[in-house]
């Protein structure tokens, strides 16, 4: 775009109204200014105009990155592509396009987060929208902002997994995006590096100098005129969403007849062994309490229950805590045994996160 | 005789319009105007103070001041005047100030007044004294003649859009 000075003759008022976006006149652009002098040597008016004196607008690098959400993601466990909302704003004085990075936690000390980190995301990654504004894992999968028109924005996300055992808490994450070479509709253009100010005489080149602003603060990773920007937003995880598991195993103990190996024939006794297993580091859940129905053609044995911590080779329980059928405790466990819905009830109470606790109970074939 | 007689003066007015035509529309006019964009660079000087000086406007960007910097001389053997030197702010420039004492502004190019006097009347009848973006154009008059072999300039500072 060629903008000249106009002739001093034309009145230029309204004329020069120019649609001019906050982001300044296109770098590229060539200002001219021409001057006109009127002058009378002998009684007669003359006019003489002056050369066109021009430069070229150079390339101000300015972008704006910003969370756009209110709070952090609540997401569950073992949830798949669990999305932060962004906001890439190109304050550039061209087209550019921006190259994207998701950052765990770790990687950015100093930053601003919204919350103290305890997990981290899984195979996390960073797209751009495709402009409808709605996170779509088909069609949002543009791994950079591609063509940003100057004074524009586009929605990103940070995606990621949720692991099945991830702790209760946060997880951070921060968007790092950087300006890049526009111009190239569908390929990713080059990251911008600013023109050396002691190289002089580039008059007909247009310059790179950038502008953007340092948004998190003197200990962030983001620094003041780097062309990137930074923004910060979480993830999180409930403190009710645990992994608790429950594993069942049944054991013949004997058969009545004496055999090495007893079979579940009538008159065999049988352990049943469950597992409750808290996958979730450094939550502890509360209130665990395992309930089993004795199966048909089976007779619970009175006064069999047990809890206890897991068993070593094949054993139920190590340790184990012999429970009354009766609902009363013993220590931190109890139990019951309820004759009329045939429910036997282990009593477990708190559970720490990483630990598993074992419960049996035995039962006669009929 | 006569006939010869008369028509000396003939070939002689036309030789006198040759020669002011050659002095007025040959070759260069006497007065020549130059024009350049300069800007304001902070130089670090070798006693450790800081210098403001003019360079050529190499780099600039849009909110960056440039100088609009007009110089004028008069190459010819005659006073030059009534001289008066008119620039329209160019496009991706926003008026800022002058630099140069006895310039006048205008926010149309026709009207001007110097800088304080310049007053904008809008479409429902009220009026304010000009701000800075609503100028247009500037003007340099000089009230005397410009000798020969004499030179002068004049700047103005402007925004870059």
């Amino acid at each position: 775009m060629l903008l000249a000075g106009t002739a001093v003759i034309a009145p230029c008022g309204a004329v020069q109204a120019q649609a001019v976006t906050p982001a300044g006149t296109t770098a590229g652009t060539t200002i001219t200014n021409t001057a006109t002098a009127s002058y009378s040597v002998g009684g007669t008016t003359n006019s003489v105009s002056s050369n066109p004196a021009t430069f070229k607008v150079d390339r101000k690098v300015n972008l704006t990155v910003e969370v756009d959400q209110a709070s952090t993601t609540p997401v569950t466990l073992s949830q798949q592509n669990a999305v932060t909302r962004f906001k890439v704003t190109n304050n550039t004085n061209d087209v550019q396009d921006f190259r994207l990075l998701a950052h765990q936690a770790l990687d950015f000390p100093g930053g601003l987060l919204p919350g103290t980190d305890t997990f981290d995301l899984q195979a996390i990654k960073v797209v751009a929208d495709d402009g409808d504004g709605i996170y779509d894992p088909i069609k949002d999968v543009l791994t950079y902002i591609d063509e940003l028109a100057p004074d524009t924005s586009r929605v990103v996300y940070i995606v990621g997994n949720v692991a099945a055992g991830a702790p209760a808490g946060q997880s951070n994450v921060a968007l790092e995006a950087i300006a890049a070479a526009g111009g190239a509709i569908g390929s990713e253009g080059a990251i911008l590096l600013p023109t050396d100010l002691n190289i002089l005489n580039q008059n007909n080149e247009i310059d790179i100098v950038f502008a953007d602003s340092d948004n998190d603060t003197l200990l962030g990773p983001d620094a003041a005129r780097n062309g990137r920007g930074w923004a910060y937003a979480g993830y999180s995880l409930a403190l009710t969403a645990l992994d608790v598991s429950v594993a069942k195993t049944a054991t013949v103990l004997s058969d009545g007849l004496g055999s090495l190996n007893p079979k579940a024939i009538p008159g065999a006794t049988v352990q049943y062994c469950l597992t409750v297993a808290n996958g979730t580091l450094l939550s502890t859940a509360q209130d665990v309490r395992l309930i089993d129905v004795v199966p048909t053609g089976t007779t619970y044995v009175p006064g069999s229950i047990s809890v206890g911590g897991l068993g070593l080779a094949g054993q139920c329980l190590l340790n184990g805590v012999p429970i009354a059928d009766n609902g009363s405790t013993t220590g931190t466990y109890g139990g019951s045994y309820d004759v009329g819905s045939r429910t036997v009830t282990a009593i477990i109470g708190s559970l720490a996160g990483g630990t598993s606790v074992a419960a049996s109970f035995r039962v006669t074939v009929n | 005789m006569a006939a010869l007689f008369r028509q000396v003066p003939i070939a002689a007015i036309a030789m006198a319009i040759a020669a002011i035509s050659a002095s007025a529309f040959a070759g260069a006019p006497p007065l020549q105007i130059d024009s350049h964009f300069t800007v304001e660079r902070r130089v670090a000087r070798a006693d450790g103070s800081v210098q403001l000086v003019e360079v050529p406007a190499t780099r600039a960007v849009p909110g960056d001041l440039v100088n609009v910097v007009v110089e004028y001389r008069n190459n010819g053997t005659s006073p030059l005047a009534n001289l008066a030197v008119s620039n329209p702010v160019p496009h991706g420039l926003v008026f800022k100030s002058v630099g140069t004492s006895g310039l006048e502004v205008s926010i149309d190019g026709a009207r001007f007044a110097p800088p304080a006097q310049l007053v904008v009347t809008s479409a429902n009848g009220t009026s304010h004294a000009a701000r800075a973006d609503e100028i247009k154009a500037v003007r340099f008059t000089l009230t005397r003649p410009l000798p020969p072999h004499q030179a002068g300039r004049f700047a103005f500072k402007a925004i870059v859009q």
